[in-house]
């Protein structure tokens, strides 16, 4: 597959965000395996500052920084994949459905319904639906998937109307092929490889969502670590004890550069792959 | 200097041994020309062949100086225009070379023109270069630009957009803004591929008809051997971004003396005999930064040897009015 | 000429609503017989190609029949199922080497795929038949399992006309399948058809606006002038006496075609 065997000659932008996407994981792992201090225990006084065993000190609740801010990465980081892929496995499924459905009326009513759904601005209908839901990580995780899917179905529609024009589908079909091969083995596997260098992309804004939907006190709540809650919490502290904020929030910027730099390295080599 | 008597006037155009390369990242170069060469005099006419990879675009691009916008550069050799050397010179002057003295047709008519603005927008911006300005003269020069290219109704060409004509059309619009300025170089990139043939043949004939008129030397780049010796007295063909035939256009054809050549020769079907075998080229053509050791060719060549296979890509070698770059040129025989 | 093989009658194809409507194919009837070469030659917006998607099914004719060793075939959009029509023995090779290749599959996969779905065989079995099979159309297995962005338009096409042939057809129809490729491929990929044409007793159908390589090519032509037949008959004749204006045109307009060659306009004393 071509994924696999471009792989070797990634660009050093990918190379790099990749690095630190796997950097940030490893550590979301192991601090909080191996250090001796749990993420939610009161180990030492409210704000005692960094030393050898709390390498980013200790939290307003006298909890140990470094790892609640690395626990909190495990957290995150899981949201975010869960948050943004399901929506392009199943938004672009339904849009290949609908591109491939033969009833120009049952079309147009997919548009209808997709371009009404798209129209919203995301954020608005996050915030509507986790207010409906009530907050937590599966609240905001429905909200995210429920306001993300319609984009995915829109461009795999466009895109497997386009397929169907294209000459090897044509030739498929001369060759005998079923609806369903060329459907699956075809047009299914072109898409979703769009979709996802696409949804690569979004994976930043939504890591960036779910912190500041904690942080506004609608997704993950407390004691949970999450970089969005330690944000809000941190905030007051932000004149005395900034790190509280500081380190959180680095680590989640640096995630978030490192997913970014991925996403853009992989679309500037699948650029030039073309060429 | 392959081809021109030392004894005339300078040719008007000259390349000499260019070397063209892709910027790849830092200090790293990708050529995409490695020796081109070849003389075109006034009013003289020579054609270009080559096929994908032999750098014929980008040799197209060099001689309208548009490098820099595709990550190129001149890393090697000369050209001289009107005995100017033209290999270093920056946009502004560029642009006085550029439809004034040096006209240029490309490949896709669509890709010349402004979709958005009308033809006549479009012909003003280049006739008020040389006209007063006021708008019933700039309207009356583009009417006779139209003219000049045999446009049917040019009043309602004027007001039509590109999408509204027909290929054959948008062609002859960008002949004229090319002309316009009555350039001493006409340089066509497959100025007819994308046309019918009943089309190609007129746009020929007009683009002939032109030189004519206006005196004009043209160089023509064409996959279509046909079409050159129609239209070309010299020819010079390219392979992996080397020139490896030059010479008059008829003894090229039926005397080649490269292999490259003759290979293009006998695999023409306007010239093989129904029933027939063409003899092809066995491989495929060599993409740029895969070029083998030795001469470029060797590895699909009918008559390469050892000596073939190292070193560098030999150089043109003149014998009167023509040079080749095949070492075993003398085995090459007059076979039809 | 042998017993026709693949047969369209009357063949009308409307495109557009309304007032734009018009008639892409306009009562065309061609034949092929076995083992037979003929062109359909035209050039643009003659309908040469919307009679070929006819031909192999691609297009629903408005009007007229097509029809398969004297059987009447549905197009492929409207068949009930690949049994119960013999659709599969009509071919094609398209004219873009750059799409008619599912980008994400290998040479071999995509023949293999072909090979499997008309054998029923195991995988691996079609995988050997599918470097066999490209092999005989000079695709060594290195280049084989290569992705169709590593290989030459040349190659692509090579690849078109292994996968084409997976059914074992017997009608290949080829649109343009030079066009897009430069000439050594172009000369190669004649060559390829011509060999497989004996070899396995194919019909061609060869559609293309190239005079030349039509008038090499084929025994019988048919020349379309805005979706109408205007002229047919055998290829040389044709040529050499065409009977209606607009192939006297397309002929005279053939580069170096003209007895008086046009004197190439030169002062430059060479």
């Amino acid at each position: 597959m071509s994924f696999a065997m471009s792989l070797k000659t990634l660009n050093r932008e990918a190379l790099v965000g990749i690095l630190i996407i796997v950097l940030v994981i490893l550590l979301g792992i192991i601090v909080p395996i191996a250090s001796p201090n749990d993420a939610s225990g009161f180990v030492a006084d409210p704000l005692a500052p960094p030393s050898m065993s709390l390498p980013f000190g200790a939290d307003h609740m006298g909890r140990d920084l470094f790892v609640r801010t690395f626990a909190a990465a495990r957290l995150d980081i899981v949201l975010a994949l869960l948050g943004a892929s399901v929506p392009i496995v199943v938004g672009t499924f339904i849009g290949v459905l609908t591109g491939a459905a033969e009833r120009k009326i049952a079309g147009a009513l997919w548009d209808a319904l997709i371009n009404a759904l798209t129209a919203f601005p995301e954020i608005v209908l996050v915030l509507a639906i986790i207010t409906m839901l009530g907050g937590g990580w599966d609240g905001l995780l429905y909200a995210i998937w429920i306001s993300r899917w319609a984009q995915y179905a829109r461009l795999a529609r466009a895109k497997t109307l386009k397929l169907h024009e294209s000459e090897f589908v044509q030739a498929a079909k001369v060759l005998g092929y079923s609806r369903i091969r060329i459907l699956a083995k075809h047009i299914m596997p072109n898409v979703y490889s769009e979709a996802i260098a696409y949804g690569l992309s979004d994976f930043v804004f939504i890591i960036v969502v779910i912190g500041g939907l904690s942080f506004l006190g609608m997704g993950v709540r407390p004691p949970t670590p999450e970089w969005g809650g330690m944000l809000a919490e941190g905030r007051i502290y932000l004149q005395t004890t900034p790190r509280l904020v500081l380190w959180p929030g680095a680590i989640l910027s640096l995630t978030a550069i490192g997913v970014a730099l991925f996403a853009q390295g992989l679309a500037r080599h699948r650029k030039e792959a073309v060429r | 200097m392959i081809n021109h008597d030392p004894g005339s006037s300078p040719p008007l155009l000259s390349v000499n041994k260019l070397r063209v390369s892709f910027r790849v990242g830092s200090g790293i170069n990708l050529p995409v020309i490695d020796t081109a060469d070849f003389i075109l005099e006034p009013q003289g006419s020579l054609g270009l062949v080559g096929e994908s990879g032999s750098g014929k675009t980008m040799l197209c691009r060099t001689l309208i100086g548009t490098l820099a916008r595709h990550g190129a550069v001149i890393n090697g050799g000369n050209i001289t225009f009107s005995g100017q050397p033209i290999t270093n010179l920056g946009e502004s002057e560029w642009r006085k070379l550029r439809g004034h003295q040096i006209g240029y047709i490309p490949q896709s008519s669509m890709a010349g023109l402004n979709p958005i603005l009308t033809i006549k927008s479009q012909l003003s911006e280049v006739v008020k270069h040389s006209t007063g300005g006021s708008e019933s003269e700039v309207r009356r020069e583009v009417l006779g630009l139209l003219e000049r290219v045999r446009i049917p109704r040019p009043t309602a060409v004027m007001r039509s957009r590109p999408h509204q004509l027909s290929g054959g059309m948008r062609q002859r619009v960008i002949i004229a803004a090319a002309i316009a300025q009555g350039p001493k170089l006409l340089i066509a990139d497959e100025p007819t591929t994308a046309l019918d043939v009943t089309v190609q043949s007129e746009i020929l004939a007009l683009i002939n008809e032109l030189r004519e008129e206006l005196g004009m030397a043209l160089l023509l780049v064409s996959h279509d051997l046909a079409v050159i010796e129609e239209m070309c007295s010299l020819m010079a063909v390219m392979y992996a971004g080397a020139t490896v035939e030059v010479g008059p256009t008829e003894n090229l054809i039926s005397s080649p003396n490269h292999p490259y050549t003759r290979a293009l020769n006998t695999s023409r079907t306007d010239k093989a005999r129904p029933g027939d075998l063409l003899e092809s080229i066995p491989g495929d053509a060599v993409s740029v930064g895969h070029w083998p050791n030795g001469c470029r060719f060797w590895p699909r060549c009918p008559i390469a040897d050892l000596d073939c296979q190292d070193g560098l890509q030999p150089d043109l070698l003149a014998i009167e009015q023509r040079a080749s770059a095949c070492i075993h040129s003398d085995r090459m025989e007059v076979t039809d | 000429m042998n017993n026709t093989l693949l047969e369209c009658r009357d063949i009308t194809v409307k495109f557009g609503r309304g007032s734009d409507a018009f008639d892409a194919v306009s009562g065309a009837s061609v034949k092929v017989g076995e083992n037979e070469a003929i062109g359909i030659v035209g050039e643009s917006g003659s309908g040469k190609t919307t009679l070929a998607r006819v031909l192999v099914g691609l297009q629903t004719p408005n009007q007229g029949d097509v029809l398969l060793e004297n059987k009447s075939l549905d197009s492929v959009q409207n068949s009930a199922g690949i049994s119960q029509n013999d659709r599969w023995k009509v071919q094609m090779v398209f004219q873009d080497p750059y799409s008619s290749l599912n980008p994400m599959l290998t040479a071999k996969t995509a023949v293999a795929e072909a090979i499997q779905v008309w054998t029923r065989c195991s995988k691996n079995t079609a995988m050997n038949e599918a470097i066999e099979l490209l092999g005989d159309v000079g695709i060594p297995p290195d280049q084989a399992s290569q992705l169709p962005g590593n290989l030459s338009g040349g190659q692509r096409q090579r690849v078109s006309v292994a996968r084409a042939l997976a059914p074992k057809p017997k009608i290949l129809i080829a649109d343009e399948p030079t066009s897009s490729i430069d000439q050594s491929a172009q000369a190669q990929l004649l060559n390829l058809l011509r060999r497989l044409q004996e070899e396995r007793k194919l019909a061609i159908i060869f559609i293309s606006h190239d005079l030349n390589l039509i008038r090499y090519l084929t025994s019988r032509v048919y020349v379309m002038q805005k979706g109408d037949i205007v002229e047919q008959g055998p290829t040389e004749k044709v040529f050499l006496k065409p009977s209606h204006p607009y192939t006297q045109t397309l002929i005279q307009s053939i580069p170096g075609s003209k007895s008086d060659t046009t004197k190439i306009v030169d002062n430059s004393g060479v």
